[in-house]
C-alpha cells in the first residue's frame, strides 16, 4: 500500500516512503531521521539548507541511491566539486544500480565533467545496453571528448520503438559530420526537421552544418527558420570547427547591401552559442553576421571576445575597435577592449578603456567593469588606484564575489591578511565556483596561522583543478586554455 | 671621451661597445656595462642547439648554462660556457663537445683551454653546477645533458676526468637544472639534478594541431609529453653519490624540472630546495633535518601565480632583496606571464609582490631564463638580473609585440621597496636569445660582471664599469669540516644599523653557476662592523671591524 503512493517528484517519493516503510518496522535510525530532514527541505527547493543533514545521515552511515545522489547535488552547490566527484565515484564503483548509475552520470555531465561521467555511464550502459537514455547521454559525453567515433558506436546501438528522437538526430548528425560523413549527417538533420518541423534544434544544427560547408546562403534560411522556433531548452550540438582561433581573420570590408534585422537575427544567435562556449560556431556566425550588416557592432564585439577566448586577442583587438568606431557610446564594447589590451599586456590603455567604459554605464557602472580596472591597475602597479576601484565595486554590489576576490589578494599581498582572509571567505561564501579564490584563501588561512584549515583549503583547491584540467598535446609554455564547453542548450 | 652624464649605445654587431653612463638625476643608478666579449675572446663560441632558423623540436631551444669558476685556483675567475649539438650529430656521431672552458687572467682576457683540460666528451649539453665535490680543494664541475650527463673531476693538473658514471650521476634521460650542497650537513656535497621531460629520438612526437602558440604551428611540448623525475644524491666526499630519489620522496609527479637553487629560507640552518617547474606547480622542498624533505610549495605561496596557475617557470634565486635577514625567491616565467617575486614572511611562507615591487607589467611579455640577484651598484642593495629570449623562431611572425630576441633587463633596487627596470636607460638594448646568466667579478675589481649564453649565438660577457665609488667586499670562504667549496655558507655583514645577507650556492639562475665567492655592495661604508660566518657544520665564525674593498679569505676555525 505504501509503494502504491502517487509522487510527483523523485524526492517526494522517497520521502512518503521512508516514514511509512518505517511505521511497519524499527524506528527510523537517526541517520535516517536526518535524511527526512533534509529531504523535505530539498522538496521545498531548499537545497542549500538541506546540505547539513543530508551530510549527517551520510556520516551515521546511510548510503543508499537517493542520499548519494542529493548528496552530491548539495555539495555540487555548495563549489564543493571534489568532494561531490568523490561521492559520486566512490558509490559508482560499488553500485550496479542502473538508476544511480545513470543520475550519478548526468550530474557529473550537466557539471560540464564529462570525463567523469563516462565511467558511471559506460557502467550503466553495460548493465542497460541499448538503453535511450544512457545511450544518449554516453553518446554525448563521448562527443563533447571529442570522442566521435565512441559516440557513433554507441548512438548505433541505441533500441528505440519508435521513431528516433529529435536529439538522437541532431547529435548522430552532428557526429556523422565530425567523422566526415557530410551526406550521412545532413540526412539526420533533415529526419530532425521532418519529425519536427515546430522545434528550432533541427534548423539551427543543419544550419551549422551548411555554414561550415560554405553554403551561407542555406545556412542564413535555417537560421531565420530556427530564430522563429526558439524556446528554452533548444539544443544545439553541431560545433563548427573551420577555425580553431582567429589568425589570420581580417576585418570584413565595406559592402553595399546592408540587412540590420537579418543581421541581429544571427548575431543573436551567435550570441547564444557564446553564452555556451560554442566559441568556434559563434565566431563563424558573427562573421556570417557581419555578411548582412557590416556595420553590426553586436558582431564586432563578440568576435572580439571570442577571439581572446581562442588565445588570439590581438586579432580581437582590430574587432573591437572597429566596433568602437560603429558605436563608440557602447559600453560593452570598450569594455571587452579593455580586457583584451590587458591580456597583450598594455595595462595603460585597458585603464583607459575600462575608464570609458565605466563613464559610459554612468551611475549604472556593472560592478565587474570597475573589478577589471583594478585589475588593470594592480598589473601596472598603481595600487592604491586599484583598492579604490574594488572598494567601488562592492559599493556598487557587496554580493559581487570577484570584487571580494580581487581585494583579498590585494590585501594579502600587502600585509592585511585578516582582512585578506576575510575578503576572501567572503567571495567563496557568494561564489562557490570561484574556483581561484580558494587557492588565495587557503593562503590567507596559513597566514592567519590556521594551518590545518588552509591545508585543507588548499587541498580541495587542487582537486578542484585537477577536475577540469584539459592536456593538449604540446600546448606550449604560455599558451592559454580555452574554456571548456557546457552542454549545449539555450537557456 | 665620454663624459658624466651620457647616455649612448653604439650597436654593431658582436664584440658591440654598450656603453651608459648616467648620473645627471638621482633617480638613474650610476651603473654602466661594456660588452667584451669579443676583447675577452669568447666570440668565438656557438650554444649550438639544433638548427637556427626553425626549432622543430623542444630539444633545441632550453639549453645552454654558464659559470664562472676558479678551476686552477689561481684567484682569477674562469670561464665555462655548455653547448649543446643537432639532431643528426647527436644521433650519428653521440653530438657534440658538451663545453667549452676559458682560463681567466684576471684582466679580461679568457684562453680557451678546453682541450688542455681535456673537457672532450660529447653529448648535448645542458647546464652546469660547480663545486668541489670531493674536498680536495679544486672545483668540479657538473654538466647536465640529453641522454646523461657529464662530471668533471679536476685533477689539479690542469685537466679534468670525467668520472659520471663512476660517480653514478651519469644516467639521465634529460637534465637541465643542478644544484650542490650539503643537505644532511656532513661535510660532504649532495647533488640535485632538476629532469624534464622523456623525449627519446626514436619517438619523436608527432606534430599536430595542438601543437600550437597562439594559432601558429610550433613544437610540441612539454605539456602532453611525460615528465621525467627529478634525482636526488648523497655524495660522500670521495667521489660516489647514491640515488637516494624515491626514497626521500623527490618529485613522485615527475614534473618537467627546469631551475634549481638550494638555500636555507626559513633560516633553520637546514638548505632548502626549490625547483622551477615548466607549466606545473614548482616544488619547494623544506629540510627537515639530515636531508628528510617536505615538499611545501603551495601551502608555502611559491608553487603558483598569484590566482593558483601553473606557469612557464625558468630560472630562480634566492637573495634578501630587503636586507630583513631572510632569504626571498625571484623566479622567471614564460611570456604573457610575469616573473615572480616573493617576500619571505618568516615563518615558512612568501608573498608575491611581484607587482606592488615593479616586475609585473615589465616582464610579461619577455620569456625569462637566468636570473641572479647581485649588488650591481654596490650601493648595499641587492639588484636582479633577468636574461631574456623567446621560444619560437616564428614569433616575430607573431605580430603580438613579441619577438624572438628579446633584451635583458635590469631591476635597480630602490631601497629594499621596489625595483625600476632602468636596462634601457643603461644602454641595455641588444636583443638575444639567452639562456644561461652568471654572475662573477672576473676582474676583481668589487663590481660583479654578468655572463650570458646565447642560442645559436655567441655569448656576451658584460664587464661591469659603473663609475660610483661604493665600497664592496669579496668573501671565499674554504670549509675545513663544512665542504670545501663553503657551499651552504650564510654570511652576514653589518654596517651600523644595516645587515645584508648572502648564501653560498652551487647551481642557481637558469643552469648556471656563480663565482663561489660572495659579493657585498657596502655603499659608502669603508669598512663592516661585523661579518658573521655560519657555516654548514653549525660553527659560527666572527670577524669585526673588517676593511671594504678587499677580497677576504675566510677558512673555517
Amino acid at each position: 500500500m505504501a509503494h502504491e503512493i502517487m509522487c510527483r517528484s523523485f524526492a517526494t517519493f522517497l520521502l512518503l516512503a521512508i516514514p511509512l516503510s518505517a511505521g511497519q518496522q524499527a524506528a527510523p535510525s537517526p541517520g535516517e531521521l536526518s535524511y527526512t530532514s533534509g529531504m523535505a527541505l530539498v522538496a521545498d527547493g531548499k537545497l542549500q539548507e538541506a546540505c547539513p543533514h543530508l551530510e549527517d545521515a551520510y556520516r551515521l552511515g546511510l548510503r543508499h541511491s537517493g542520499l548519494v545522489l542529493q548528496l552530491a547535488r548539495c555539495r555540487f552547490a555548495l563549489g564543493q566539486e571534489d568532494t561531490a566527484v568523490e561521492i559520486l565515484e566512490s558509490s559508482v564503483a560499488k553500485t550496479s544500480s542502473p538508476n544511480l548509475l545513470l543520475e550519478a552520470g548526468k550530474l557529473l555531465f550537466y557539471r560540464v565533467l564529462y570525463q567523469q561521467a563516462l565511467a558511471p555511464l559506460e557502467k550503466a550502459w553495460h548493465q542497460q545496453p541499448g538503453s535511450y537514455d544512457v545511450g544518449m547521454y554516453l553518446a554525448l559525453a563521448h562527443y563533447m571528448l571529442e570522442q566521435y567515433r565512441p559516440s557513433e558506436n554507441v548512438l548505433s546501438a541505441i533500441r528505440t520503438d519508435g521513431p528516433p528522437s529529435l536529439e538522437f538526430c541532431d547529435l548522430l548528425g552532428s557526429v556523422y559530420a565530425r567523422l566526415e560523413q557530410p551526406a550521412a549527417a545532413k540526412q539526420q538533420f533533415e529526419k530532425a526537421i521532418r519529425q519536427f518541423p515546430d522545434r528550432a534544434d533541427g534548423y539551427l544544427n543543419l544550419g551549422l552544418f551548411y555554414l561550415e560547408q560554405g553554403d551561407d546562403r542555406s545556412a542564413k534560411e535555417l537560421f531565420e527558420k530556427g530564430a522563429e522556433k526558439l524556446q528554452p531548452g533548444t539544443k544545439v550540438f553541431y560545433t563548427i570547427r573551420k577555425r580553431a582561433n582567429c589568425r589570420g581573420l581580417e576585418l570584413p570590408r565595406a559592402s553595399g547591401a546592408k540587412d540590420p534585422v537579418r543581421g541581429q537575427t544571427y548575431g543573436n544567435f551567435a550570441r547564444s552559442l557564446e553564452n555556451m562556449q560554442q566559441w568556434t560556431s559563434a565566431l563563424e556566425v558573427h562573421l556570417l553576421a557581419l555578411k548582412s550588416d557590416p556595420d553590426l557592432s553586436l558582431a564586432y564585439g563578440g568576435i572580439g571576445l571570442i577571439c581572446q577566448e581562442l588565445g588570439t586577442p590581438e586579432q580581437g583587438r582590430a574587432f573591437l575597435q572597429r566596433g568602437i568606431e560603429l558605436d563608440p557610446r557602447s559600453a560593452d564594447l570598450h569594455y571587452y577592449l579593455g580586457s583584451i589590451h590587458q591580456a597583450l599586456g598594455a595595462n595603460d590603455p585597458a585603464i583607459a578603456s575600462y575608464e570609458r567604459a565605466i563613464q559610459l554605464k554612468g551611475p549604472d557602472v556593472p560592478p565587474r567593469f570597475l573589478v577589471r580596472l583594478g585589475m588593470a591597475q594592480v598589473a601596472s602597479e598603481k595600487t592604491a588606484g586599484a583598492e579604490s576601484s574594488f572598494t567601488r565595486a562592492l559599493e556598487r554590489d557587496p554580493n559581487f564575489a570577484p570584487a571580494h576576490y580581487e581585494m583579498g589578494k590585494l590585501l594579502l599581498k600587502s600585509g592585511r591578511v585578516e582582512l585578506a582572509e576575510r575578503s576572501l571567505e567572503q567571495a567563496i561564501r557568494l561564489d562557490p565556483f570561484l574556483r581561484e579564490a580558494y587557492y588565495s584563501y587557503g593562503l590567507a588561512c596559513m597566514r592567519n596561522g590556521k594551518a590545518v584549515q588552509g591545508q585543507a583549503v588548499l587541498a580541495s583547491y587542487q582537486k578542484k583543478k585537477a577536475l577540469h584540467a584539459t592536456v593538449g598535446q604540446g600546448m606550449s609554455t604560455g599558451a592559454p586554455f580555452p574554456a571548456k564547453p557546457g552542454p549545449a542548450i539555450l537557456q | 671621451m665620454i663624459r658624466a652624464g651620457t647616455a649612448i649605445a653604439l650597436v654593431a654587431g658582436t664584440g658591440a661597445l654598450l656603453l651608459a653612463v648616467a648620473g645627471r638625476t638621482a633617480s638613474v643608478p650610476k651603473l654602466a656595462f661594456v660588452d667584451v666579449t669579443k676583447e675577452a675572446g669568447l666570440a668565438a663560441f656557438r650554444n649550438v642547439q639544433g638548427g637556427v632558423a626553425a626549432k622543430p623540436h623542444i630539444l633545441e631551444v632550453m639549453g645552454g648554462g654558464a659559470a664562472f669558476l676558479d678551476y686552477n685556483g689561481d684567484g682569477n675567475l674562469d670561464i665555462l660556457l655548455v653547448r649543446g649539438s643537432t639532431i643528426e650529430r647527436f644521433r650519428q656521431g653521440g653530438g657534440d663537445p658538451v663545453c667549452a672552458l676559458y682560463r681567466g687572467d684576471g684582466r679580461g682576457h679568457f684562453v680557451d683551454v678546453t682541450e688542455a683540460a681535456k673537457l672532450n666528451a660529447r653529448g648535448w649539453g645542458m647546464g652546469v653546477a660547480v663545486a668541489d665535490y670531493d674536498n680536495d680543494g679544486r672545483d668540479d664541475i657538473f654538466i647536465t645533458g640529453y641522454g646523461r650527463n657529464f662530471l668533471y673531476h679536476n685533477r689539479g693538473d690542469g685537466s679534468f676526468e670525467e668520472a659520471a658514471a663512476q660517480a653514478g650521476v651519469e644516467k639521465t634521460t634529460w637534465s637541465l637544472g643542478a644544484a650542490f650542497a650539503d643537505l644532511d650537513r656532513d661535510g660532504n656535497l649532495d647533488l640535485y639534478v632538476a629532469n624534464y621531460i622523456e623525449y627519446p629520438l626514436d619517438r619523436l612526437p608527432k606534430r599536430d594541431a595542438s601543437c600550437n602558440y597562439r594559432g601558429f604551428p610550433v613544437f610540441c611540448g612539454p605539456r602532453g609529453l611525460p615528465g621525467a623525475r627529478d634525482a636526488l644524491y648523497l655524495g660522500d666526499g670521495k667521489g660516489h653519490f647514491r640515488d637516494v630519489t624515491a626514497e626521500r620522496g623527490i618529485d613522485p609527479e615527475k614534473s618537467y624540472g627546469l631551475g634549481v637553487v638550494i638555500a636555507d629560507y626559513d633560516n633553520d640552518g637546514w638548505p632548502d630546495i626549490f625547483v622551477a617547474n615548466d607549466l606545473q606547480a614548482n616544488l619547494l622542498y623544506r629540510n627537515l633535518g639530515r636531508g628528510k624533505f617536505e615538499e611545501v610549495a603551495v601551502g608555502a605561496g611559491a608553487a603558483f601565480s598569484e590566482d593558483g596557475i601553473e606557469e612557464g617557470s625558468m630560472g630562480v634565486d634566492f637573495g634578501d632583496f630587503n636586507n630583513d635577514g631572510w632569504l626571498d625567491l625571484y623566479y622567471t616565467n614564460s611570456s604573457y606571464q610575469t616573473n615572480t617575486l616573493l617576500d619571505n614572511n618568516h615563518d615558512g611562507s612568501f608573498t608575491n609582490v611581484t607587482n606592488p615591487a615593479g616586475h609585473g607589467q615589465s616582464t610579461y611579455l619577455y620569456v625569462g631564463w637566468g636570473t641572479a640577484f647581485a649588488d650591481l651598484d654596490n650601493d648595499g642593495w641587492e639588484d636582479l638580473f633577468v636574461v631574456n629570449g623567446h621560444l619560437y623562431p616564428e614569433a616575430d611572425r607573431f605580430a603580438m609585440g613579441l619577438e624572438y630576441k628579446q633584451r635583458s633587463l635590469l631591476f635597480f633596487n630602490q631601497g629594499g621597496k621596489t625595483f625600476r627596470e632602468a636596462g634601457l636607460q643603461l644602454g641595455l638594448n641588444q636583443l638575444w636569445k639567452s639562456r644561461g646568466l652568471a654572475i662573477g667579478d672576473y676582474d676583481n675589481d668589487g663590481k660583479p660582471d654578468l655572463l650570458i649564453n646565447n642560442l645559436d649565438d655567441a655569448p656576451v660577457l658584460l664587464h661591469n664599469a659603473s663609475p660610483n665609488g661604493n665600497h664592496w667586499l669579496l668573501v671565499r670562504c674554504v670549509g675545513s669540516q663544512s665542504n670545501r667549496s663553503g657551499v651552504g655558507a650564510r654570511l652576514t655583514l653589518r654596517t651600523g644599523q644595516s645587515q645584508q645577507i648572502r648564501e653560498i650556492k652551487a647551481g642557481t639562475s637558469y643552469l648556471s653557476s656563480n663565482d663561489l665567492r660572495v659579493h657585498f655592495g657596502m655603499g659608502s661604508n669603508n669598512r663592516a662592523d661585523l661579518l658573521e660566518i655560519r657555516w654548514p657544520s653549525g660553527k659560527v665564525q666572527k670577524l669585526e671591524n673588517v676593511k671594504a674593498d678587499q677580497i677576504l679569505v675566510v677558512k673555517e676555525e
